[in-house]
């Protein structure tokens, strides 16, 4: 009898455990989404603010025939809003992800208009888990 | 309100409303006006097509011009050169004398052989031909594309070409670009292009095309631009009518602060006027960031926040010049605060303050504020160094770039503020210290220092995170409590301070400054294994995708397929250079590839397979992307290709592989001069200071380093317990010299990677350089803002300039530093030769290496000389080029040769040297792109022929004893140090040798005013010791000259006195005792006209009795004092003069007072006596401290004399002003008298408040001038 309890208080606890893996794997998902989600909000209205909370404090930035290399979070920010501003964007669209990676990633076209001339660059933006959680640690805009 | 406030205040409101009309018709008229210019677009449209039009012709004509007149000057000197009948090795030499640094040229003879060339060669090929002699025209080769022109001398051509567009660009430090197209692009800020091809049509409306002609009117370009669109126009003017508005609101807002100011000003409480200044500061600088003033209107690296930006306050800090306008106001706010709190410390009027919890509210209040303001400051600092790309410490150059020089004012200004903040704050406090009845002391002000001293302590203690090192906040605190020391208690108010301050707030900040960096430094060990670690396939994909799709639709990709003469190795390199790949350090490759599949060039970076595209019979129409599995299964290889196509037809492939390869770490091999990835740029250290350890399943399998890991240190780095996160920091010794390593665990596949990265501690030379670089530019920065206070604060420079101090330190500083400058010079000259002669040995050796082992290997083998040659490289592990004749056979670099950087043919200099005047070995410093390298050349034989080997530093590392940036470090930094110990030195020991003759003139100074009763003492033996004597005795014996003089003069002026009025006298006399006589006659006569004689009698009596009351008052008239000069008189100014009399009297006279100046009517040299006299009178009562007081009370101008002499003694108080009373042995007993009566003589007042044996106190009350 009291092996049979001791399975069943094993069987409960590998549930819990499986279960509470799904949870944080589903909350990490959900992490990560939101993560993607601002930042695509933020480039889609040129607001840095947006996803601002969720730049690594090393990021590396690579802007086609500009800016390339490590930045702090600061720098980052004025980086990327004069970047957009100077862009004049009409939309962000993501349109591929890998979330289920140790370096989560997506890729996006950005609509952009620049001295009147409407044009695109390609988007490239990695995460990575870092002490705070998971922060956008690589964008690459081409 | 006085007339004069009364008009500021009326021409301020006038401004205001001024300004807001012309703000209200700008509103009503920018509509209108961009209206009548939309309706009339066509019309402006083709004024501006015009208008780039022009420019950009005549721009291109000067262009043109310009090689013309190289042309003819290269003409006129070969026919010079047949004139004399030169060799031409000679005509090598010309063509390389420097005139034509810009040009390309090539001459050959009458049978097309080269003969002499600068630069690259410029074939005259078939496309060349079709111009005619000196006629100007395109020429595109392989990475660039020049203007040229053909021309024909003496049986010569020659070919000059001035380059116009470089096709490639690289991140390299040393490349600099060159764009015609850019430089138009950019001018007119419009999209243009230049088609080199006379037969371009363009069809496109959005476009407009027009012709370039050259010399002989030829069409030989066409030129393609944007056409500027009306809604960029329209926007263009929006900006423009924005800035005018930002300047126009900008000069309301001061207009209004100034008219505000006017109405505040009258209010006497200092807080509240400290508090308006700072509102209005906060105000101004919000709007001028707000209105984009300077960002939006300046585009350089001054405003790029790449170069640092913060989030602080909203953006005002985001670029470095944003930073330099928020500090400046900062620096404003913390003067004016500085100002007040030194005036209130000799204020006599505040009102005492005894309780005792307001005092302790203040102090906890002023504690608390003061380490905000200190956290605040190091925050800064902490983010200048890591919210910036300007590596302060990396390049050991003495002058920086702009940026970093405008941030380390920055640094500067802020460490301005923060010390003179802190100090305001601590003597803000003493001064309401001072208010309670305890007093100020210098024991309150020990105490306190040692309360703020452990408060940093306990503020350490509850900070997470405390910014900087206990020493550095002990070091901060001390140097504000030191500056307040010396302006409460040492009484010094003057620049001094201002020198301290900036000092001492230059030597904090730049310790701050290397203490964040070497944090910097440290984190840059994560970085650099996060930068090896950052690759990985989705990102790879990404790049393959990316590169492939921007090659698609570039016209340039057609262009190698359609035109003819192509070299594809350059063509490739281009491609890669112009896509993302160059800037990451990843393996990577660029094939271009015929439509029949053939390899036709490449481009390899750090990839040394050359894999083409698995075509199984697939026909590829759109770009292809694949990932390759390797055998190793741990390299990931992303492949994608791309079809080229013209008007639908494919003309052929490009293919690119990106590679991730575990078993390179990614920057190892490239030459400094294609040090492409920008993160190498970017670190803060070199990233050969760095030492890398790549270990796969706990096995090292690779390493960028020269240092070998013992056993015990290896198993110390991988026994390393990681956190979750998977990385660990380690402090281990490494070949026993201490070492910080960062390590980063990764997975990939079943490998366990661990990467670490090492870096040695510093050794106290690089700090000392460090510090002193920065400091050095501190210094400039400091002489500078003391010139501007000179020149604004200080009259009297010639006095300073020609002193006899400032001549001796100027002697002193010169025969001091000299030598040390020569001896600096003749070190660093010394180790240059020395250096280079070590790198002509060592690439001596290595050319006499590979020439043995060549002829070795062909006396020994049937290999090719080509196979031998590899095989030399190899085994030899030397990168070497050979050449015969001018054109180069092998190189073991010959990548850099293919894509054409490097040309292919030989040196100039080189081939004059060693082909035509028979040198066999030569030596040459050459550069590429502006980076420079030494070049070994050696003359060897092989198969019974010449040929020559190249062996250079670019390709082959040299370790030297001491490199140059080293050698710079240990002179900067040793002889920094020594120059401050001179200049210190130098000022003590000019100050001392000075000192007694300053002393004798400020004397002989006082002795021409009057001042008789100066004694001098000196303690040294000596000539100035006599010279000193002599002047005391020559005082002495004029001063007794002078009584004697006077006594005689008085006595001779009595006499004279006694004969003139005995004389005056007689003269009335006479006729009065005649007058009597006839009286009496008449008397005893008993005359009848006894009546009328009497009458006339009397009255002559009258009459001379008059005359004599007259000769009285004459001569009492004559007798009287001296007038008066009575005139407004700067009481302020002639106390300073006088205290400045006695600035070598071995006496601290102070004068305390709030005010630059105070107007009384008075006798300026009766004045300026009066004071001498008194402060003479201190002196010889044995005071060392005076402090002299002048204060404004109910339109009194106050002057107190405060000495701490012996004092005078009760019984005499009451008789010191009396004339001849004197106490001294020597004295004459007028010089209060005199001062009395003229005081008296203005309405003035002089007397004695206090007197006792510590402190007399002399009170003098003039009227104030209004």
């Amino acid at each position: 009898m009291k092996i049979c309890n001791a399975r069943n208080y094993i069987k409960i606890l590998f549930v819990l455990f499986l279960f509470s893996a799904v949870v944080q794997a589903q909350q990490e998902e959900e992490m990560i989404d939101k993560i993607f989600f601002d930042f695509e909000q933020g480039m889609k209205t040129g607001n840095v603010n947006l996803f601002y909370s969720h730049i690594s404090p090393d990021i590396y930035i690579s802007l086609r025939r500009e800016t390339s290399g490590y930045f702090s979070t600061n720098q980052a920010y004025h980086i990327l809003r004069k970047f957009l501003e100077g862009k004049r964007i009409s939309n962000f669209i993501i349109n591929s992800k890998t979330v289920a990676s140790a370096s989560p990633n997506a890729r996006g076209i950005i609509f952009h208009d620049s001295n009147g001339i409407k044009s695109t660059s390609h988007v490239f933006f990695s995460l990575k888990k870092e002490y705070k959680g998971w922060k956008i640690s690589q964008v690459t805009i081409d | 309100m006085s007339s004069n406030i009364l008009y500021s205040f009326r021409f301020y409101l006038s401004t205001i409303v001024f300004l807001i009309f012309i703000l209200l018709i700008i509103s009503f008229w920018h509509p209108q006006y961009k209206k009548s210019k939309f309706n009339n677009w066509s019309e402006i449209l083709n004024e501006e097509i015009n208008d780039i039009e022009n420019q950009t012709l005549e721009l291109f004509n000067e262009k043109i011009e310009k090689l013309l007149k190289a042309n003819n000057r290269v003409k006129k000197g070969i026919q010079n050169f047949e004139s004399v009948a030169s060799e031409p090795a000679e005509l090598i030499g010309f063509v390389n004398a420097g005139f034509l640094n810009e040009y390309d040229v090539s001459i050959y003879n009458k049978e097309q052989t080269l003969i002499a060339w600068k630069s690259d060669v410029l074939q005259i090929d078939q496309g060349s031909s079709a111009y005619n002699y000196g006629e100007v025209f395109y020429k595109t080769t392989g990475l660039t594309d020049h203007l040229v022109v053909i021309d024909t001398v003496a049986s010569k051509t020659l070919i000059i070409g001035l380059i116009l567009e470089k096709k490639f660009r690289i991140n390299s430090n040393y490349y600099s670009p060159v764009s015609f197209v850019n430089e138009l692009s950019k001018k007119f800020k419009t999209s243009i292009e230049i088609i080199n091809n006379q037969y371009e049509d363009i069809k496109d409306g959005r476009k407009h095309a027009f012709a370039l002609y050259n010399n002989f009117n030829n069409k030989i370009g066409t030129v393609v631009i944007n056409k500027p669109l009306r809604e960029v126009y329209l926007n263009s003017i929006d900006n423009s009518i924005k800035a005018i508005q930002s300047v126009i609101i900008l000069i309301l807002a001061v207009a209004l602060i100034l008219l505000v100011r006017i109405v505040v000003r009258k209010k006497q409480n200092k807080i509240i006027q400290l508090l308006v200044f700072f509102f209005f500061a906060v105000v101004l600088r919000l709007l001028l960031h707000q209105l984009g003033i300077p960002s939006n209107y300046i585009n350089n690296s001054f405003t790029d926040p790449m170069y640092f930006s913060s989030t602080f306050g909203y953006g005002i800090v985001e670029s470095p010049l944003e930073f330099t306008i928020t500090a400046f106001f900062f620096f404003l706010f913390v003067l004016v605060s500085y100002r007040y709190a030194v005036q209130s410390v000799d204020k006599d009027n505040l009102k005492m303050n005894s309780n005792i919890l307001l005092i302790s509210l203040a102090g906890i209040s002023a504690i608390i504020i003061y380490f905000l303001l200190f956290r605040g400051y190091a925050a800064s600092i902490r983010s200048i160094v890591f919210d910036s790309s300007i590596r302060y410490f990396k390049h050991p150059t003495i002058l920086p770039d702009p940026p970093s020089m405008l941030m380390l004012f920055n640094l500067l200004i802020l460490g301005f503020c923060a010390v003179v903040f802190t100090t305001t704050i601590v003597i803000s406090f003493l001064i309401f210290f001072r208010k309670s009845k305890s007093g100020i002391s210098l024991m309150n002000f020990f105490w306190l220092f040692l309360i703020v001293q452990i408060s940093g302590v306990v503020f350490d203690y509850i900070q997470n995170q405390p910014l900087g090192i206990p020493f550095l906040r002990i070091l901060f605190i001390t140097a504000s409590f030191l500056i307040a020391y010396n302006i409460v208690f040492a009484g010094k108010r003057g620049i001094i301070n201002i020198i301290y301050l900036l000092f001492s707030s230059s030597i904090l900040s730049i310790s701050y400054l290397t203490y964040f960096n070497t944090d910097l430094e440290i984190k840059s060990l994560k970085i650099t294994a996060d930068e090896i670690t950052r690759s990985e396939e989705s990102r790879l994909e990404y790049l393959a995708m990316e590169t492939l799709s921007d090659i698609y639709q570039r016209k340039d990709a057609q262009n190698v397929f359609l035109k003819q003469n192509i070299n594809y190795y350059s063509a490739a390199f281009v491609m890669w250079s112009n896509s993302s790949l160059e800037k990451e350090a990843l393996s990577s490759n660029v094939n271009i590839i015929s439509l029949d599949k053939k390899l036709l060039g490449y481009f390899s970076f750090q990839y040394s397979e050359n894999f083409l595209w698995d075509w199984e019979n697939e026909i590829i129409n759109e770009i292809r992307i694949k990932k390759v599995e390797m055998p190793e299964g741990i390299n990931t290889i992303i492949r994608g290709i791309a079809p080229v196509k013209y008007n639908g037809e494919v003309l052929g492939y490009i293919e690119i592989t990106v590679m991730h390869d575990l078993y390179s770490l990614g920057f190892e091999d490239t030459p400094e001069f294609f040090s492409s990835s920008k993160f190498l740029a970017n670190s803060p250290i070199n990233i050969d200071q760095l030492k890398i350890f790549d270990f796969h399943n706990s096995k090292l399998v690779n390493y960028f380093t020269d240092l070998i890991l013992s056993d015990d240190e290896t198993e110390q780095i991988l026994n390393v317990e990681f956190t979750k996160y998977n990385y660990a920091w380690l402090n281990i010794p490494l070949n026993n010299v201490g070492h910080v390593v960062y390590m980063t665990k990764t997975y990939i596949n079943d490998i366990e990677r661990v990467i670490a990265v090492a870096l040695k501690e510093k050794n106290l030379t690089w700090n000392l350089f460090d510090f002193f670089k920065i400091f050095f530019i501190h210094s400039l920065f400091i002489s500078l803002i003391l010139i501007l206070m000179y020149v604004f604060y200080y009259r009297n420079i010639t006095r300073v300039k020609y002193s006899f101090r400032t001549k001796l330190l100027f002697a002193f500083l010169f025969i001091s530093v000299i030598p040390l400058v020569l001896l600096a010079i003749y070190f660093r000259t010394i180790t240059d030769e020395k250096n280079i002669s070590a790198i002509y040995y060592k690439l001596g050796k290595r050319a006499d290496s590979v020439e043995s082992y060549v002829n070795d290997y062909h006396n020994k083998t049937e290999l090719s000389k080509l196979k031998i040659f590899e095989k030399a490289a190899t085994d030899l592990q030397i990168n070497f080029s050979i050449y015969e004749d001018k054109k180069m056979v092998f190189s073991s670099s010959r990548t850099f040769y293919q894509i054409g950087l490097i040309p292919e043919v030989i040196n100039p200099e080189v081939y004059k040297s060693l082909v035509k005047t028979g040198m066999r070995e030569f030596v040459a410093l050459e550069n590429i792109d502006g980076y420079y390298f030494h070049s070994f050349y050696h003359k060897a034989v092989y198969d019974d022929k010449q040929y020559i080997i190249k062996v250079s530093d670019a390709f082959n590392p040299i370790q030297l004893p001491m490199k140059e940036s080293e050698v710079d470090v240990f002179l900067f930094g040793s002889y920094s140090f020594a120059v401050i110990l001179v200049i210190i030195f130098s000022t003590i020991l000019a100050n001392q040798i000075s000192l007694p003759i300053r002393r004798l003139t400020n004397a002989t100074r006082s002795v021409g005013k009057g001042d008789l009763n100066i004694q001098l003492n000196e303690s040294s033996r000596g000539e100035i010791k006599d010279l000193i004597d002599g002047f005391n005795e020559m005082v002495k014996e004029l001063r007794k000259n002078q009584a004697d003089l006077a006594a005689m003069e008085r006595e001779s002026a009595w006499k004279e006195m006694a004969k003139q009025v005995a004389h005056e006298i007689k003269n009335p006399l006479t006729p009065m005792k005649l007058s009597v006589q006839q009286l009496t006659a008449a008397y005893k006569d008993k005359s009848p006209k006894f009546e009328d004689i009497f009458i006339k009698v009397t009255n002559t009596l009258i009459k001379q009795i008059e005359t004599l009351k007259n000769i009285a008052s004459e001569f009492s008239s004559f007798a009287r004092m001296p007038r008066l000069q009575i005139e407004r008189v700067d009481a302020a100014k002639t106390i300073q003069q006088t205290i400045n009399l006695f600035s070598n009297d071995n006496i601290k006279i102070v004068l305390e007072s709030d005010y630059s100046e105070l107007m009384i009517r008075a006798d300026e040299e009766q004045l300026q006596r009066t004071l001498m006299n008194l402060l003479r009178n201190s002196i010889q009562a044995g005071a060392k401290n005076v402090t002299i007081k002048c204060m404004h009370l109910n339109d009194e101008c106050i002057i107190k004399i405060i000495d701490d002499g012996g004092g005078i003694e009760k019984e005499v108080v009451d008789k010191i002003f009396i004339e001849g009373y004197t106490t001294k042995h020597d004295g004459m007993g007028i010089g209060l008298t005199m001062a009395k009566r003229f005081v008296d003589s203005v309405n003035g007042k002089i007397f004695l408040e206090d007197t006792s044996p510590k402190k007399t106190i002399m009170v003098l009350i003039f009227k104030i001038d209004l």
